[in-house]
């Protein structure tokens, strides 16, 4: 016995180095993307209070870039004002598909800190419980879909973004209906891969790109890219496509936090389906 | 003594707010990112105990962690930078060892053997942290490109600091 603690003492440094590094691997490894506990939301808490300050150092630095983008959702937002009459008026031409005119709510936001080189980004907001924003919600841009809201903290949330190698986005080919699967190569923030299109459907370069009418976070039909290359690797039934995006994910500064209202309903619905199925 | 451990507080500080309020908002191309934080790892003193210098390199990692949305990824590669930091430094041990006092720095220690150790300890901790953050060896030769260039970027920055802040060092001795 006496020999046992000379030896945890003789190797104490390196216990502890294994102890740390498990939890630290622990850490990283199980980390969900779409969890949200209180300990890790008091980190949110702090890391959005420090980045909004910091961001708001940038801001004033750009603000005549800030002033442009505000003037052309200034003009966006007239046109549409005077010409739809039959939405309140921030309208959104994907909403005409919806199920009803209220089932999205929408909070606008702004962004308080942002990565794009990373493998795996996230985008803070500064939008959190207080205004009603929920883990599971979609972030959007006028033109084009950001990523999914994973943690929220009492004043901030944290979105997955497109950009992020672990996320999968549900999309179609606006021309012919045919859905696939939308990833991140982890390298190139200007593109992301569409998988899973079966090598029969006819593609043309050029094609848009809108997300798809199953996301039960999404409406249907919001623009995200154009194909840009096309390739089909020999043995393989599907299609690898290289989508441009349309958003330039290094310049988002306001978004748009969607609610499906109907979206617990949704899966409520397909849930026990689901498990009969699976029997 | 104090003001020894002010100046390692102080470094710590001055890192950590460094890092997370400029470097980690640029990055050149893409694959060059800088991690100037582990200045304060680097430059720990060779007579702390094992124990504490590891629970120091957590301590930083798990900082940084929280405002990179990163948890746990930069806590285990300085974790590991800090089990290796022994290792490397009893490789580079110049001859009749080294001192309680010893200081790790350019001044003390010439510019070649601080230039060796950094380098070392660079390019061991950012490889732990481009792996594990990719954590496959898909794009193997593109991740060591991030790695070579980033760790340029990272020892440049400790280079810059270093002359930036040389004069006023000088004036205390």
């Amino acid at each position: 016995m006496h020999n046992f603690f000379l030896l945890l003492n003789r190797y104490r440094s390196f216990l502890l180095f294994l102890f740390l590094e498990i939890i630290s691997l622990w850490m990283l490894f199980t980390k969900n993307p779409y969890q949200s506990g209180k300990f890790f939301n008091f980190f949110t808490e702090i890391s959005g209070r420090v980045h909004e300050f910091s961001s708001s150092v940038s801001y004033y630095l750009n603000l005549k870039n800030v002033n442009d983008s505000l003037m052309n959702e200034n003009s966006r937002l007239m046109i549409s004002h005077f010409s739809d009459d039959k939405h309140d008026s921030i309208s959104f031409p994907f909403l005409k598909h919806a199920v009803n005119e209220n089932q999205y709510d929408i909070y606008t936001a702004l962004v308080v800190n942002n990565t794009v080189y990373q493998p795996e980004n996230f985008i803070t907001l500064n939008k959190g419980i207080k205004n009603g924003i929920k883990p599971g919600m979609g972030v959007i841009t006028q033109n084009a879909v950001i990523g999914i809201i994973s943690r929220v903290s009492e004043n901030y949330s944290v979105a997955v973004s497109l950009l992020n190698t672990k996320s999968l986005f549900s999309v179609k080919i606006k021309k012919n209906n045919t859905a696939g699967t939308l990833t991140w190569d982890g390298i190139d923030p200007s593109h992301a891969i569409l998988k899973y299109i079966p090598k029969h459907i006819v593609i043309t370069l050029g094609d848009s790109v809108v997300s798809s009418d199953y996301s039960s976070i999404f409406p249907a039909n919001i623009p995200i890219g154009k194909i840009e290359e096309k390739k089909l690797n020999p043995g393989e039934n599907f299609f690898t496509l290289k989508i441009k995006l349309h958003a330039d994910f290094s310049k988002i500064r306001y978004v748009y936090i969607m609610q499906n209202k109907t979206s617990e309903e949704q899966q409520a619905l397909e849930q026990p389906t689901e498990s009969v199925s699976k029997k | 003594m104090k003001s020894y451990i002010n100046e390692h507080i102080l470094r710590f500080i001055a890192c950590i707010l460094l890092q997370i309020f400029l470097v980690s908002k640029f990055s050149i191309f893409g694959y060059a990112f800088g991690f100037i934080y582990i200045l304060f790892l680097l430059k720990l003193p060779v007579s702390l105990s094992k124990p504490f210098l590891l629970l120091l390199a957590f301590i930083t990692g798990f900082i940084i962690d929280i405002f990179s949305n990163s948890l746990g990824l930069h806590s285990a590669s300085c974790l590991f930078m800090m089990l290796v930091r022994p290792f490397v430094l009893s490789f580079l041990m110049p001859r009749g060892g080294y001192d309680d006092d010893t200081k790790i720095d350019i001044q003390y220690m010439g510019f070649t053997w601080f230039f060796k150790y950094s380098i070392f300890i660079i390019f061991i901790h950012h490889s732990t942290l481009f792996f594990l953050e990719i954590f496959s060896f898909q794009n193997f030769w593109v991740t060591l490109l991030k790695i070579l260039l980033s760790s340029f970027l990272t020892l440049f920055l400790i280079f810059s600091l270093h002359f930036i802040f040389k004069d006023t060092e000088y004036k205390k001795i």
